[in-house]
């Protein structure tokens, strides 16, 4: 809550993380240690961490990407081929004088250069290495390849995600790798709480941190055999307003109520009156509300309703929560340098201390 | 072995529906000792889903499936915090624990004199986290919140749909998860610097802030570029083909996503060499993009004649990540979470009559600490004795006289029976896919056959 606070209060301060990770999985790990007050090294290959070719990409076009950019600021940067014995052998010195390794190269691959879990935990027996994979150490999908559509599929997110007449559907940025990069990062530090003489090896599965977070999906097929469907739950109805999208869905009680805020007459019909009469009458009422809120403004309905105390939603864009008085106000957002002479808002994370 | 992470640390838990309560489930997985605490008289509407067998029986409330998937690990005690005794109690445990865990909206906790202003008094190290919609200051901090409001005012939302389409979030609150991940981390921040500074600390987190951190990217390009992001489909920037291809069977798919034109070859090879894919315009990277619709219109008539899950081996075999869309049914039993042993069976509260079941792991495994699943979730009230005589040291007669006071609340008997729509009613309408009636004999089958997959 101290915004004010100085580095040494962080939570993570004096601890020191040696970070072999590519991509977006590891770097967020590593991004939250370094918020969170943590000495970031991060080693790249001389060729460059490929995510800094992802776009989107700063004004003029130019890497590094502002994916990259984002996951990788406040880290110090050390050029190295770590497949080398060269690099092995920095690898290792490093590793001496760290408290993590954080690396997320396909299972096998840091044994193959001679710094895999045995060469770490001998060069630093109270180290925590993290392994953060797409399956997991072991297991017979252990050496299968896969990108974020790959483990919404195999996770069992994609399959109740969409309209059940089409496709499935992934998220539009990759939610997959950031998610292990949450959780990675709190195994982490509970692994390091529990560090007495001996550190030890975490191992994160891309794939299981998806599986474990699905709610009914698992439940319902143990309790009942049942397979859900797609688009047959959840979501909330997400309406066309005037410049985007709301939902309409958490008027509570008062359907009345809810007419007089949005300033619709036509809605205060008798027939849309009871829970029973709008599922009745679920189509016209699809239809009206979309007509009513052609009217509205994404924020001024949101905003609206909810002081009106309705616990409706939003689909708020990026662009639009750049100036939202919200994160405003609670100062989500600071400046980092992109490159010389150019700076950007990035959000601060979520954790507040 | 080690001792589990955070054994010796007590936890209390005001939770309801997600995004505490899983994150609590977290912290017991991790060897937390956490005690639950709910009003018998709000049930949370978890407890009042997803029976077995869909028949509620007569204590509806001790047999909700979503529930126990949520909650394993953890002691539960029922109080109404609306009688002071009630708050009496819960002051008691705070004095005893290291960290309290919420999710009411912002002034819940502080009208029942359990804010944190109102803890540090009575415990000066306690670490208190408190998981809101939106946060705990701010214009918007009283705002209701469920798991799709705040995705969808996080800007992921916006960026997931069907292309030209409306965004269109998962069937499950994402976000709620979203939060409940960093929930988890929030709390082991807190005890991280109070193992290094000895400070307690109040812990606030804004779900909408936990998801907005997970698209960096999305808010730099708005700043930078200027841009109005909407919803893409499934394609990827520098990915092509990126797309679910549908399979043999009633709702099967399998993605493809090929990252590099040797993975491009891979598919190729896979595929037998068709002609058309010899086509130059397919080589490289820019070309699959350009032509992406063809591409995918030409892969979908190769992938209908396959199972998705031979289809899945089969690209994987030639380099090419691809993988089935899996449902419920799939996950519990997939051979690759079976031979990590990702679920485990749990037995349900004494006179639930629920038979032992599969449950899911959490996302990590420690080489020296044990993965946590070591008993269910409470039955409603099941702990209040326990807790309040072994572990507050209450005598006989202080219990009785809590007891009687009502501050524990009744059983929540003026809730009516639900009465849940019929599996076959569902599968009529199409809202399950399917509904397997020998499920538990599935279920034992394949962990006999699968010693594995935790114990029983």
């Amino acid at each position: 809550m101290n915004e004010v606070q100085g580095r040494s209060d962080l939570p993570l301060a004096g601890v020191r993380v040696l970070d072999l990770s590519h991509y977006v999985s590891g770097p967020y790990c590593t991004r939250v240690m370094a918020d969170q007050g943590a000495d970031v090294i991060k080693i790249e290959h001389p060729d460059g961490d490929p995510v800094r070719l992802w776009p989107p990409f700063p004004p003029g076009g130019e890497a590094p990407s502002l994916l990259y950019t984002y996951l990788n600021y406040d880290k110090e940067l050390v050029k190295l081929d770590i497949s080398t014995p060269a690099g092995r052998d920095r690898v290792l010195e490093l590793a001496r004088e760290s408290d993590v390794v954080v690396e997320n190269y396909r299972p096998g691959t840091l044994d193959g250069w001679g710094i895999g879990w045995d060469a770490l935990h001998q060069a630093n027996p109270k180290l925590v290495l993290t392994s953060i994979s797409n399956f997991g150490q072991n297991g017979p999908y252990r050496d299968y390849k896969a990108w974020d559509i790959v483990e919404d599929a195999l996770g069992g997110l994609a399959y109740i995600h969409g309209d059940p007449t089409r496709q499935p559907l992934t998220h539009g940025n990759p939610q997959a790798q950031y998610r292990a990069g949450v959780v990675a990062t709190s195994a982490t530090i509970a692994a390091l709480l529990n560090v007495d003489d001996e550190g030890e090896h975490v191992d994160i599965s891309i794939m299981e941190c998806i599986t474990a977070t699905l709610r009914d999906t698992i439940p319902q097929y143990t309790f009942m055999g049942a397979v859900r469907r797609r688009g047959t739950g959840g979501g909330g109805a997400i309406t066309r307003c005037q410049d985007g999208w709301v939902i309409p869905s958490a008027y509570g009680a008062d359907f009345g109520l809810f007419a007089n805020f949005l300033e619709a007459p036509e809605l205060a019909d008798e027939k849309f009156a009871t829970g029973d009469g709008r599922q009745r009458n679920a189509p016209e009422l699809r239809a009206a509300m979309q007509n009513v809120l052609t009217r509205w403004t994404t924020m001024g309905f949101f905003e609206g309703a909810q002081m009106w105390g309705f616990g409706v939603g939003a689909v708020i864009s990026p662009l639009q929560n750049l100036d939202n008085s919200q994160l405003k106000e609670r100062e989500f957002f600071k400046e980092i340098e992109v490159r010389p002479g150019l700076t950007s808002p990035v959000p601060k994370g979520g954790i507040r201390i | 072995m080690k001792k589990a992470p955070l054994a010796g640390v007590r936890v209390i838990e005001h939770g309801q529906l997600l995004a505490v309560p899983f994150a609590a489930r977290q912290l017991a997985d991790l060897g937390a000792e956490v005690i639950k605490i709910e009003a018998a008289i709000r049930l949370d509407s978890h407890r009042q889903t997803t029976y077995p067998d869909n028949d509620p029986g007569d204590h509806f409330w001790d047999r909700g499936g979503t529930y126990y998937s949520e909650n394993r690990g953890k002691l539960g005690i029922t109080l109404d915090l609306r009688n002071p005794i009630a708050v009496e109690v819960a002051k008691d445990l705070v004095r005893i624990s290291d960290v309290v865990v919420e999710n009411f909206t912002t002034r819940v906790m502080q009208q029942f004199g359990l804010g944190y202003d109102d803890l540090v008094k009575i415990k000066p190290d306690i670490i208190m986290m408190s998981s809101t919609g939106y946060g705990h200051t701010g214009p918007w901090k009283d705002f209701k919140a469920v798991g799709p409001t705040t995705e969808s005012a996080s800007g992921v939302a916006v960026t997931t749909g069907y292309e030209g389409s409306d965004p269109e979030m998962a069937d499950i609150p994402y976000t709620d998860y979203v939060a409940a991940d960093q929930n988890v981390l929030g709390v082991l921040l807190a005890l991280y610097r109070k193992k290094r500074t000895g400070k307690g600390s109040e812990v606030d987190i804004s779900q909408v802030e936990a998801q907005a951190s997970l698209a960096g990217e999305l808010y730099m390009d708005a700043a930078l570029n200027g841009v109005s992001h909407v919803p893409h489909g499934n394609h990827h920037a520098v990915m092509s083909p990126y797309e679910f291809f549908p399979c043999t069977g009633e709702d099967r798919w399998c993605a493809i996503a090929v990252s590099s034109d040797e993975e491009w070859q891979g598919l190729q090879s896979a595929m037998g060499n068709p002609a058309w894919a010899a086509d130059a315009k397919f080589a490289h990277l820019e070309g699959r993009k350009a032509n992406e619709a063809e591409l995918d219109g030409k892969l979908a008539e190769w992938t209908r004649g396959f199972d998705a899950k031979a289809l899945m081996e089969l690209l994987q075999s030639h380099g090419v990540p691809a993988g089935v869309a899996q449902s419920g049914r799939d996950l519990v039993f997939n051979e690759h979470l079976a031979a990590r042993g990702f679920f485990g069976w749990l037995s349900h509260p004494e006179g639930t009559d629920i038979p032992d079941k599969p449950y899911a792991g959490s996302g990590w495994r420690f080489s020296e600490s044990d993965r946590g699943l070591r008993r269910n979730a409470p039955a409603l009230g099941e702990h209040n004795e326990y807790v309040l005589r072994n572990i507050l040291g209450y005598s006989a007669e202080k219990y009785a006289e809590i007891v009687a006071s009502g501050a524990l609340g009744g059983a929540p008997e003026e809730f009516n029976r639900p009465n849940p729509v019929g599996l076959d009613v569902l599968l009529r309408q199409g809202r399950i896919v399917a509904h397997d009636k020998d499920y538990l004999e599935q279920l034992q089958q394949f962990q006999d056959t699968h010693p594995s997959n935790g114990s029983k």
